[in-house]
């Protein structure tokens, strides 16, 4: 029998997005958030891990590459040829890199790296490619899971071993690649700052330390995937299947969809980094941040470098600075930007939708680096006013962005971008079509014609007021790594605001909070769903 | 405290949190799929139904599908009226054609193995229904019994294993108790007899 009809399971609610593991090949991800993961897989991989480093630190790496790759291969056992077959090839690749002279040793980069995206393009982008000639839609692709981030990856680690001539250890390499917590969905990890860090041999006994903050960033992540994103995701997606569908959306739920749906994403992929730091820290290994709670950015620039900041230096440092960057003159710095975030949306998925979004945040930086160079140096530092419309700029621009992000086509796109501009037509349906408001409105605490006028029949009162609480704490509570002050890989720092008296250190009211947090997540883990970085 | 204390405290709480839901599931078994609980208060109608099919299944050529209202039709009445000498009755709480669609593909399918054929199909519908969410899969109690999706049947019952579903127990352990009080009644044994 097909496996589309298995999709969710949920508890005592319903969850009309709740997904566990969509079974692509028969089998289902094992997700972070998931009991087989907190209760079974993650145990067993650590205490094999520090259990073995008692006897020998090679069997102790192995076993965590060996556990990595079946947290891999409990997707697609098949599948998991490709990630250790790549890592073998850039193995041998790397190495000859790092015995051989130049200019051979360039020729080689080039070959490595022509290859792996070579791998790339065949998976992700191929269909996109043929549909460009012959008119058709393209179908979903059917990309291996990690293969964006693997390749970055390897990318990354080739052009570094060219650039200090260091071979590798295969052990160690293969560690780098397929660590679990990074593995599918990042923080892209770079081999001089992961590398060091698996070779360094007083990191394989049990850090109580590292352990305690470990686990308390870990459920912080998961609190914010499944009691922030996963309920603000069931009211987004009806709007956006609204405007794909061609229905009418009111003005409101259409710019309540496209902020619920940064929301969603945020706490969605932050959560997910949150995870990924935690589970890397019970090992002792410290993943840089990938999260600077970007949605406090006051501009276009400074977004960048808060958002997905792993990414942004991968594409700074071998896209944009390669392309020419802001040394070669002010139309060529234009055009970098343009290209590196272009081609930052592509690599996102193959689709017309991620091309626009990522050639929308190229212009809007470009502007925004106009507009400094117009206006020149702050003097004085910034007045209040002045940040607060800067945020406001970059976060109507930011949720604008994400119609594209999230929209099933450009159709789709442009028919909300219609109804945020006022333009999406008069509803038909009756208003209370979804459940959240039925009680308030039963109760008078608020109209059917004032729902039905505003909100239409897509987003209700109830939703709306999800999502502002989510933009509360995106925009007001401290952050993740605020409160434990981990700075792993974010040396400015200059984004975190001083949060003395609640700084998280090993004490009981800290336990109580973690373990209640803990708890809340354990019971919403049953209607989850796949984070929605694992489709890139 | 110091980060071993805090660190023990919390793995402590994790695997005792574990252990109770597991041990709750099992024992109070909601929905009736670990076979504690053979009529369970919550029990999954959708995989009970489909059960009940599967031990049938060489004798059964008719296919009730319903909402909730299906319950009130006897499927030996149904026989009586249309040309199947037994039905199997799928009747599901807001059941939709979506909700039985996996079945009545699975029944299609297994029937054409045995070289039968189904003879009537009865559906009974909600109209007002129409264009809602099927609720299959979407909570604990609604999900399709493994042969239908194709999922491991380990997943499956690791799924109800490790659910914390606090009104299904609450409802199991309230009707049990309830039986406790009712049967004694029905027998003239209760306490005011």
């Amino acid at each position: 029998m097909s496996s589309s009809y298995q999709e969710t399971a949920g508890t005592d609610a319903p969850s009309s997005l709740g997904e566990r593991g969509r079974h692509d090949h028969g089998f289902a991800k094992m997700l972070f958030n998931s009991p087989e993961f907190i209760f079974l897989f993650l145990p067993a991989a650590i205490v094999l891990h520090f259990y073995l480093a008692r006897h020998s630190i090679d069997a102790a790496i192995l076993a965590a590459a060996l556990a990595s790759l079946a947290f891999y291969a409990w997707w697609s056992p098949a599948y998991a040829l490709l990630p250790a077959g790549s890592i073998a090839a850039n193995f041998c690749l790397a190495n000859h890199i790092a015995n051989t002279r130049e200019p051979a040793a360039r020729r080689w980069l080039f070959a490595g790296l022509a290859a792996n995206l070579a791998v790339l393009g065949y998976y992700k982008y191929a269909g996109f490619l043929m549909s460009l000639f012959d008119a058709r839609t393209p179908a979903a692709a059917d990309v291996p899971l990690a293969l964006s981030f693997t390749t970055f990856v390897q990318i990354a680690m080739l052009i570094d071993i060219h650039r200090r001539r260091a071979p590798l250890n295969f052990r160690h390499y293969a560690l780098f690649v397929l660590f679990f917590p990074h593995l599918i969905a990042g923080p892209i990890v770079r081999w001089s700052e992961l590398g060091a860090q698996i070779a360094d041999r007083t990191r394989y006994r049990p850090d109580w330390n590292n352990i305690a903050l470990g686990m308390t960033i870990f459920v912080c992540g998961l609190g914010k995937k499944l009691l922030i994103a996963d309920p603000v995701a069931i009211h987004v997606a009806p709007v956006f299947e609204a405007a794909a569908r061609g229905e009418a959306v009111t003005l409101v739920a259409a710019w309540v969809a496209a902020i619920g749906y940064s929301m969603q994403l945020y706490f969605d992929f932050s959560g997910y980094s949150d995870m990924a730091v935690g589970l890397g820290l019970l090992f002792n290994l410290r993943l840089p941040v990938n999260f600077a709670a970007p949605l406090r950015a006051t501009s276009i620039i400074d977004l960048w470098r808060r958002w997905h900041v792993t990414l942004s230096r991968f594409l700074r440092d071998f896209l944009y600075v390669p392309l020419g960057g802001a040394r070669a003159g002010i139309p060529r710095h234009y055009f970098s930007l343009f290209v590196t975030m272009l081609l930052g949306g592509l690599w996102h998925g193959a689709a017309w939708t991620f091309i626009a979004w990522g050639a929308f945040h190229g212009l809007l930086l470009a502007v925004n680096h106009a507009w400094r160079s117009m206006r020149g140096p702050a003097r004085g530092g910034h007045r209040r006013g002045g940040l607060f419309l800067g945020w406001l700029a970059t976060f109507v621009a930011f949720a604008v962005g994400m119609v594209f992000f999230r929209a099933a086509d450009m159709a789709a796109a442009a028919a909300l971008l219609k109804a945020m501009a006022g333009f999406g037509g008069a509803p038909l349906a009756p208003a209370i079509v979804l459940p959240w408001d039925l009680w308030a409105v039963r109760h008078g605490y608020v109209g059917d014609d004032f729902v039905r006028a505003w909100w239409g029949s897509t987003m209700s009162v109830a939703g709306t007021l999800r999502i502002a609480a989510a933009a509360a704490i995106a925009l007001l509570a401290p952050d993740t790594m605020e409160i434990t002050d981990y700075r792993e890989g974010d040396p400015r720092s200059d984004w975190r605001r001083r949060f003395a008296r609640a700084a998280w250190q090993p004490s009981w009211p800290w336990l109580v909070a973690t373990g209640a947090l803990f708890l809340a997540t354990f019971d919403a883990m049953n209607k989850v769903s796949e984070f929605l970085y694992y489709q890139f | 405290m110091n980060a071993h204390r805090y660190s023990q405290a919390l793995i402590a709480l994790a695997a005792a949190t574990f252990i109770l839901v597991v041990a709750a599931n099992i024992a109070i078994d909601a929905q009736g799929v670990f076979g504690v609980s053979a009529n369970a208060a919550n029990r999954n109608t959708r995989y009970f139904s489909f059960n009940g099919y599967e031990k049938a299944a060489a004798v059964t050529d008719g296919l009730l599908f319903g909402s909730s209202r299906g319950n009130g039709i006897d499927p030996a009445d149904l026989a009586e009226y249309l040309p199947a000498s037994r039905f199997a009755a799928f009747a599901v709480e807001a059941g939709l054609i979506t909700d039985h669609l996996p079945v009545l593909e699975y029944a299609l399918r297994r029937q054409a193995e045995d070289a039968r054929r189904l003879r009537a199909i009865f559906l009974l519908l909600d109209a007002d229904l129409f264009g809602t969410t099927p609720f299959t899969n979407q909570r604990i109690g609604t999900q399709l019994a493994p042969e239908l999706t194709g999922e491991p049947r380990l997943r499956f019952w690791w799924r109800y294993l490790t659910a914390i579903q606090f009104a299904a127990w609450r409802n199991e352990l309230a009707a049990r108790r309830g039986a406790r009080v009712a049967v004694p009644a029905a027998h003239g044994r209760g306490r005011g007899g």
